[in-house]
């Protein structure tokens, strides 16, 4: 059988570039991919965490994460390789 | 790579799949890649969340769609797949060669036919039937008559000398 590409080989040919990252539940991530492992726990330099707004459902909070982040792997559910994060708007459109 | 149970899944490789997640998103996309977590990797993922919202009598449904492109799906969060379609016509054409799909095994059947039929068909009879059986029967016999006829005589030259 021919050995075909693994998923988290994925993840590592995307070290060193941006990720886009939704986690379970509304709230998504974007950042430079440093490092993870075998739970797919993400170290991430530059983040921004994506959050619909409580209060506003059309509006989308954008929190800068100043310095370098370990992000749960548990709390992930997808991953997109160079990723540039969600379109204006997608987040809030989702939940309103 | 993933055997058994993985091989199964490995026959909709290529194939456009509906993925369910534990949160109530459906991504459909291209099925590229996947492990023992069952991590799946799509291509042309497209995102689909279903809104219920309304919550005095009037529920309105709304379905969100998001295009994510190239992703990567943890298998812990992976609540159901099944296959939405055959593989699209263009991943199709530019992988052919190497996924396990329908065109591999088309494939070797054809190149298989040709090379064993005529020469299995033609070859053994012919060598069986014809060649071989010669070879081995004008082998045989020459072997046989040289022992046989010179034992005998050396027995014998041994044995009258010292009897007599």
């Amino acid at each position: 059988m021919a050995t075909r590409i693994l998923p988290l080989e994925l993840i590592d040919k995307a070290i060193g570039s941006q990720m886009w990252i939704l986690l379970r539940g509304t709230k998504e991530v974007v950042g430079t991919l440093r490092g993870f492992d075998d739970y797919v726990n993400l170290v991430l330099d530059d983040a921004v965490e994506y959050t619909p707004d409580p209060d506003d459902k059309t509006k989308v909070i954008k929190t800068k994460l100043e310095t370098e982040i370990l992000l749960n792997g548990n709390q992930i559910a997808i991953l997109i390789p160079n990723g540039s994060g969600p379109p204006e708007d997608s987040l809030a459109a989702q939940s309103g | 790579m993933p055997s058994g149970k993985g091989s199964k899944l490995l026959r909709y490789v290529e194939h456009r799949l509906r993925v369910t997640l534990h949160d109530g998103r459906t991504i459909i996309g291209t099925f590229l890649a996947f492990d023992k977590h069952l991590n799946l990797v799509l291509s042309e993922a497209e995102e689909f969340r279903v809104w219920r919202k309304g919550g005095s009598g009037l529920i309105e449904e709304r379905t969100q769609k998001r295009s994510l492109g190239l992703v990567l799906i943890r298998g812990e969060n992976v609540v159901s797949l099944a296959v939405e379609g055959p593989p699209p016509p263009s991943a199709a054409t530019k992988n052919a060669p190497p996924p396990p799909g329908g065109m591999p095994g088309g494939m070797a059947r054809g190149r298989g036919m040709p090379m064993g039929g005529p020469p299995m068909g033609g070859m053994p009879p012919m060598g069986l039937g014809a060649a071989p059986v010669h070879g081995v029967g004008g082998m045989m016999p020459p072997p046989p008559p040289p022992p046989m006829g010179g034992m005998p005589p050396s027995g014998m030259g041994r044995g009258m000398p010292p009897g007599f």
